[in-house]
């Protein structure tokens, strides 16, 4: 008798963040709180790799970067709303950008929720909840 | 119904000036409206836009006012307008002034080779040199209007450059600490959260350093509150001294001060409040009318390194409980975290 075995961390339950953040520290530590919320976490080194890993698989949430290389934030969120399927997953921004300028055209773009960095664990968490993530 | 559309107005105007009461922000019109409309409701980008700022314990301050009104209550092209007018009026003034310099020496230059012209005709008869004067004093007239108004511009410039200098003060004025000189609490917790933001994003170390005067208030009532306040400003002048361009130092509060110390880990920071201690050992004040020297007090000190992802108030709580046991370890010390 066989039986599919499924990767692990990934079945009809899981939900997965894709955290799209050049700075490896913030990964690490976002990685670590997202975890602790039952997310399976993905990484994207900037807005060109966050593109392609939603490309390959859609993710429920995003936790999102402003500043970054090669495609920041702001662009990369565009591109994910117009494409195909792109406006299904919640895009948290988290960046140290905290005028009113930048919170402006990030809910223009289409984001769901705004943190300002530095963040810690409850601020994510309650973040996440108010946009149904608990 | 009309009355009841009065008690909801009250309602709202009440819990606007409460929320500029608890945020500290000049009840303006301008502020009234955006929290007036906040509490009514009404608007949703504006509502979504404050509970962010809210959420985030973002302070309340003056450009983050400016920016709601512009956003949400002004066309923002005329606002946008405005702004690259105030701008580009200072570059043209400039340009304006060259271009008067320029041809004030022009026209002193053209009036010279009139005169020049004019000695070399010799005949008081000749049409050509009555023509000439008369060409020079034309020239002569010229020159001195244009200094008029070269003069009259340079004036309105001067009146640019103070008006802009008393704005730049004023905005200093609300980050520094009248007493001391040094950053305020406000300006503190801003550049506290700017630098761990910061080191966050680099994965630099960033420390903390809370320094406490010994015996402040035996000092105070040894030696009276004014000098106290000296000795406030000689350790503050002090801290000033001892730290580099990126580092802040701030009023916390009484006789407490931070330091806020970017790229530096624990044992740098550790370093450097002995270095402070040191320096403050060594300072000699002798207040005005007496010739007795007051015996500068000791400073305690505690230390924390900032942990990305912790809450900004634990590593406040961190650096205050080292404090707190330099406090009980003898003082005169630096204690870590």
């Amino acid at each position: 008798m066989s039986c599919p075995t499924e990767p692990a961390g990934v079945g009809p339950n899981t939900r997965t963040c894709l955290i799209v953040d050049d700075s490896r520290t913030v990964r690490a530590i976002a990685r670590r709180i997202l975890q602790g919320m039952n997310f399976v976490v993905e990484e994207a080194v900037d807005g060109q790799a966050g593109l392609e890993a939603c490309r390959l698989s859609m993710p429920k949430a995003v936790l999102l970067d402003w500043n970054m290389p090669v495609l920041n934030g702001i662009e990369f969120l565009r591109a994910l709303r117009s494409s195909e399927g792109g406006s299904a997953p919640i895009v948290v921004f988290c960046t140290t950008e905290n005028d009113v300028r930048h919170i402006a055209d990030a809910f223009d773009a289409g984001a769901n929720e705004y943190i300002f960095k530095p963040f810690d664990a409850d601020m994510l968490q309650k973040k996440f909840a108010k946009v149904g993530l608990a | 119904m009309y009355l009841e559309r009065i008690v909801e107005a009250r309602d709202h105007a009440g819990a606007a000036i409460d929320s500029m009461r608890r945020s500290v922000i000049p009840p303006t019109p301008q502020n009234f409206a955006i929290w007036y409309e906040y509490h009514a409701g009404q608007n949703a980008g504006l509502n979504r836009m404050i509970d962010v700022i809210i959420s985030n314990d973002r302070p309340f301050d003056e450009q983050v006012m400016q920016d709601l009104y512009a956003d949400f209550f002004t066309s923002s092209k005329e606002e946008l307008a405005l702004h690259h007018v105030s701008v580009r009026v200072g570059n043209t003034l400039d340009e304006v002034m060259g271009l008067i310099a320029t041809a004030t020496s022009d026209a002193a230059r053209y009036g010279a080779t009139l005169q020049d012209a004019s000695s070399a005709i010799v005949s008081p008869i000749n049409p050509l040199a009555a023509l000439i004067e008369r060409l020079l004093a034309d020239a002569r007239d010229m020159a001195r209007r244009s200094e008029r108004l070269g003069n009259r511009l340079q004036q309105s410039v001067q009146t640019i450059k103070t008006l802009e200098t008393t704005l730049a003060d004023a905005r200093r004025d609300a980050t520094i600490d009248g007493l001391t000189e040094v950053s305020n609490r406000r300006a503190f917790d801003t550049i506290l959260r700017e630098t761990a933001g910061d080191a966050m994003n680099s994965g630099d170390d960033l420390s903390l350093l809370m320094i406490d005067i010994d015996h402040f208030k035996r000092l105070n009532d040894t030696w009276g509150h004014q000098t106290g306040d000296d000795v406030l400003r000689l350790v503050a002048a002090t801290l000033r001294q001892c730290i580099r361009g990126q580092d802040t130092a701030a009023r916390y509060g009484g006789e407490e001060f931070a330091l806020i110390l970017p790229a530096t880990p624990l044992d740098g920071a550790i370093e450097v409040g002995n270095h402070i201690r040191l320096a403050c050992a060594k300072l000699q004040f002798v207040p005005l009318g007496t010739d007795q020297p007051v015996d500068m007090p000791t400073l305690s000190i505690g230390a924390a390194c900032y942990d990305p992802g912790e809450a900004l108030a634990n590593w406040i709580r961190r650096a205050d409980s080292a404090l707190y046991r330099a406090k009980h370890g003898g003082r005169n010390c630096v204690m870590s975290d």
